[in-house]
């Protein structure tokens, strides 16, 4: 067992309250803390539980060959598994975002659709299908 | 871009229905100026260079170190009035801490929310429950200078461990309680003793914290803030926010047959209602009081409507995730929904702003959560607030008596934390948290102290009463019953636990074969385990609802005041109850007929309660002495009045319960008795006792208006019945109702 006790992805935008109406409210993550330091905001979101998942280049590109269809992604994508990704990635379009490609259905049986955030962050919202 | 005068709503509003109609005008906001001391970043942050006046109020009350209650309107800025003190005392010294405390947890996110958005210098906001993960919970003890949590968390997770908050509690600049009306009877009686514990606690560590409550508009916020918080708060409840021009309409669905009191279906109004109004593009919600209320309101609705405003209603109810919440909330600010049905017990949370209408379907039970309610019309400078009235006795009476309900004052919101049934846990918890002694009677009460004597298992020491058991007391009762003796009602499919019902409540309400109401939703019993306790429900959809027949025994166990009354010996009291539950009857929805009376063996339960009784005299019952009308005068008499009751507290008919005698064995007279349903009592009758005269005469007009001849669901009889409405004599009881009235007149 590790020491590592929770994984946090941190991630530095520029639109701030642009920021906050996306992932808070269009994407629906619940606030767990909010404070500030001189001159700057934090706003910390529950976003279910935490992994890291490392992929080799080869993999990577074949991600982006089933979701989108050509290489797209950079050296970090953020991955959300929620309930519906096909109708939420229609609400977070609403809100912002880019679809880039998708809803497609992968070999191992997620449904997957390819975004980019306002922020410029590249996201996969995922559903296991039954 | 529209303007509220283009749209109108007049021509709908001149039907028979209409028991009353009236416009009440626009008020401007009265604004002062911002305090010349508020820390200059904050200034930077407010939307605008000054605060309503009853902001600035709070604000010059928290800087003179008072205790404060707010008591103001839906949306008059009540979260920024206690936030401006406690943001500025961060701001100045980041040490300082507040707790702020929340009924739900879905209240607490939506203040997080707000909170982020202020972006006040210095805050570090975190909410605490029982979601927070472990590793998290020290961090935000040492590092969280303004820490959201609910009284049970506080109850169980924080002050029985009060040594790992020492930093917060040293530090503990302010409690702020918001939604504080909603802590009223058991569960305010609980939330009572929680914060006296936390004052004590926060004195032994050293400080003194202010609270801040806020609550809707009640009638009586400084007797809240000294019941819950054991302290003398400053009242602030002059609203100075502006109001947009509302128009009140009560609507009361045309009257079938007066005889049964049938009505034409509130459902089917509500819908006809909102059909048009949304039709038109006026943005509407609509409260039901069950799920199954609000889906066929809207089920209705979408029939009326022609397609492409069909596909812009919703229902929203609970059971919904916090996404498809927020996702109806913003389609409905923004304009793509018009119409929403919802559940009354959403309408604390509902993140929606202004509407052009609000309608309730059946009055909600308090005035408070009506206003709450109504607080919603006036998007665009003219608002439509609409009641559409119940066959209920109450609900009839205001459409009778329409200032009843548009002038008079609310009701109060009534708990008492020294029921003993609450008190005791709270006393062992204290006890096991520090020792309790003479110094504590200032945060916890004398109450307390007079029964840390009485309690077996507390010792006394040289420092005070400690506790002597070996488990930790706080984790053997919640905050949500008066007594470690109750039910756990399970759903059988998904196991989910959907609430607890004490003992002398189960026996009536989930016995095998009752319909049981959860949240608006509707449950079938199938089992109810007397050994496990518990009672495993499934979803029901069909269209029968159950009464249970009980019979009931009163005793008197201690008489505390008698006076004459009305020209009557009125007293107040503890009583106990005996309750057998024998049968349950099945009665149709859409009727009230009975289809099925099932027997039931279920043993007697007993609990000791406060109630008032009162002894018609002889005179008074000149004429009605005969039985059985005598026995159907006093239960009339006493139906109607428990109707009526909820008018002086805040509370639900169903938390009180009545029995009438032609004579009982300690009186030895014909007696009346309306007791608290709640053993212990949590001080509603003694309202009762001190408003007798109003409340008699109250009822005696309601029985004069309603138009049934012989009683009806309107009147005098009642759905929790144990009776089952047998004997019921409505005309005799008006008789002696009157005579009593004209005794109070007479004697002043």
């Amino acid at each position: 067992m590790a020491d590592v006790r929770e994984l946090r992805l941190v991630l530095t935008v520029q639109d701030f309250d642009g920021a906050l109406s996306f992932y808070r409210d269009a994407l629906g993550l619940d606030v767990e803390a909010v404070w500030a330091s001189e001159g700057g905001h934090v706003t910390l979101l529950s976003a279910g539980r935490a992994t890291l998942e490392l992929v080799d280049e080869a993999h990577a590109a074949e991600i982006d060959r089933l979701e989108v269809g050509r290489r797209v992604a950079g050296p970090v994508r953020v991955a959300f598994q929620v309930p519906d990704s096909g109708a939420l990635a229609d609400t977070l379009e609403a809100a912002g975002a880019t679809r880039i490609a998708g809803p497609v259905t992968t070999p191992w049986n997620d449904r997957n659709v390819r975004l980019e955030a306002p922020d410029g962050t590249q996201l996969t919202l995922f559903t296991p299908v039954e | 871009m529209t303007t509220a005068g283009a749209v109108t709503w007049d021509d709908l509003l001149d039907g028979e229905e209409l028991a009353h109609v009236e416009t009440v005008p626009a008020t401007d906001a009265r604004i002062a100026p911002l305090p010349e001391d508020l820390h200059p970043r904050l200034r930077e942050i407010l939307p605008f260079d000054g605060l309503y006046e009853h902001q600035r109020a709070a604000w010059d009350a928290a800087a003179s170190g008072e205790h404060l209650i707010l008591a103001t309107g839906t949306a008059s800025g009540k979260s920024l009035a206690f936030n401006l003190p406690v943001l500025d005392a961060i701001a100045r010294n980041p040490k300082e801490r507040a707790l702020y405390l929340y009924p739900t947890k879905a209240l607490a996110q939506d203040q997080a929310r707000a909170l982020g958005e202020l972006r006040a210098p210095n805050v570090r906001a975190a909410i605490y429950d029982g979601d927070t993960p472990g590793e998290r919970r020290s961090q935000i003890r040492r590092w969280a200078n303004l820490i959201l949590t609910n009284p049970d968390m506080l109850h169980v997770g924080v002050l029985p461990h009060h040594d790992r908050w020492a930093d917060v509690l040293h530090n503990l600049r302010y409690i702020v309680v918001d939604e504080a009306h909603v802590y009223r009877g058991v569960f305010g009686s609980h939330v009572g003793n929680v914060l006296r514990r936390l004052r004590r606690l926060a004195g032994v560590y050293g400080a003194e914290p202010q609270l801040l409550f806020a609550s809707a508009t009640i009638a009586n916020p400084g007797e809240l803030a000294a019941a819950l918080g054991g302290v003398d708060a400053t009242v602030v409840d002059r609203d100075a926010a502006p109001r947009a021009e509302r128009t009140i309409a009560l609507w009361n669905p045309e009257l079938l047959d007066a005889e049964l009191g049938l009505r034409a279906s509130p459902l089917g109004e509500a819908s006809r209602l909102m059909a048009a109004l949304t039709t038109r593009g006026l943005r509407t919600i609509c409260f039901a009081k069950s799920r199954k209320a609000a889906e066929l309101i809207h089920k209705f609705t979408v029939d009326r409507v022609d397609s492409a405003t069909g596909k812009r209603l919703a229902p929203y109810r609970a059971g919904y995730t916090p996404i498809q919440r927020r996702e109806i909330e913003r389609r409905l600010v923004e304009g793509e929904l018009l119409g929403v049905s919802a559940t009354d017990a959403l309408e604390l949370g509902i993140d929606i702003g202004l509407l052009d209408c609000a309608i309730s379907v059946g009055f909600p039970g308090t005035v408070a959560s009506l206003r709450q309610q109504w607080g919603r019309a006036g998007r665009r400078g003219h608002g439509l607030a609409v009641l559409i009235a119940s066959e209920d006795a109450l609900d009839q009476y205001f459409m009778r008596e329409p200032a009843m309900l548009l002038e008079r004052r609310v009701e109060a919101a009534i708990l008492d934390h020294a029921n003993p049934r609450v008190l005791d846990g709270h006393v062992r918890a204290a006890a096991f948290e520090a020792p309790v002694d003479d110094a504590d009677r200032a945060t916890l009460g004398d109450e307390a102290l007079e029964r840390a004597a009485l309690l077996p298992d507390l010792k006394h020491t040289k420092s005070g009463y400690v506790w002597a058991g070996r488990d930790y007391p706080a984790g053997r009762f919640g905050l949500r019953s008066t007594t470690p003796d109750t039910f756990t009602v399970v759903e059988a499919q998904s196991g989910t636990v959907l609430g607890l019902v004490e003992r002398e409540r189960a026996y009536s309400t989930v016995h095998e074969g009752a319909i049981y109401l959860h949240l608006g939703e509707s449950y079938l019993v199938r089992e109810l385990d007397l050994q496990a306790r518990t009672a495993v429900v499934t979803p029901y959809s069909g269209d029968y609802y159950t009464q249970a027949k009980k019979d009931t025994n009163t005793a008197i166990e201690e008489t505390l005041r008698t006076e004459r009354r009305c020209g009557l010996d009125l007293s107040f009291g503890r009583i106990s109850v005996t309750e057998q539950v024998v049968a349950y009857q099945k009665k149709s929805v859409r009727d009230q007929s009975t289809l099925e009376t099932v027997d039931l063996d279920l043993p007697e339960t007993s609990f000791e309660t406060e109630a008032i009784w009162y002894l018609p005299e002889r005179a008074q019952l000149d004429g009605l002495e005969k039985m059985p009308t005598l026995l159907g005068t006093l239960h009339a008499a006493e139906h109607s009045m428990i109707a009526l009751l909820p008018l002086w507290a805040m509370c639900d008919r169903w938390d009180i319960g009545g029995l009438s005698t032609n004579v009982h064995f300690q009186t030895n007279r014909p007696t009346v008795f309306i007791y608290d349903g709640h053993a212990g009592g949590v001080g509603i009758t003694e309202r009762g006792f001190n408003a007798f005269e109003g409340w008699v005469s109250d009822t005696a007009r309601m029985l004069e208006g309603c138009p049934c001849n012989d009683g009806c669901p309107s009147c005098v009889q009642s759905p929790k019945c144990g009776n089952l409405n047998e004997m019921l004599d409505k005309g005799a009881a008006l008789t002696l109702l009157r005579r009593l009235v004209a005794a109070s007149t007479s004697a002043t």
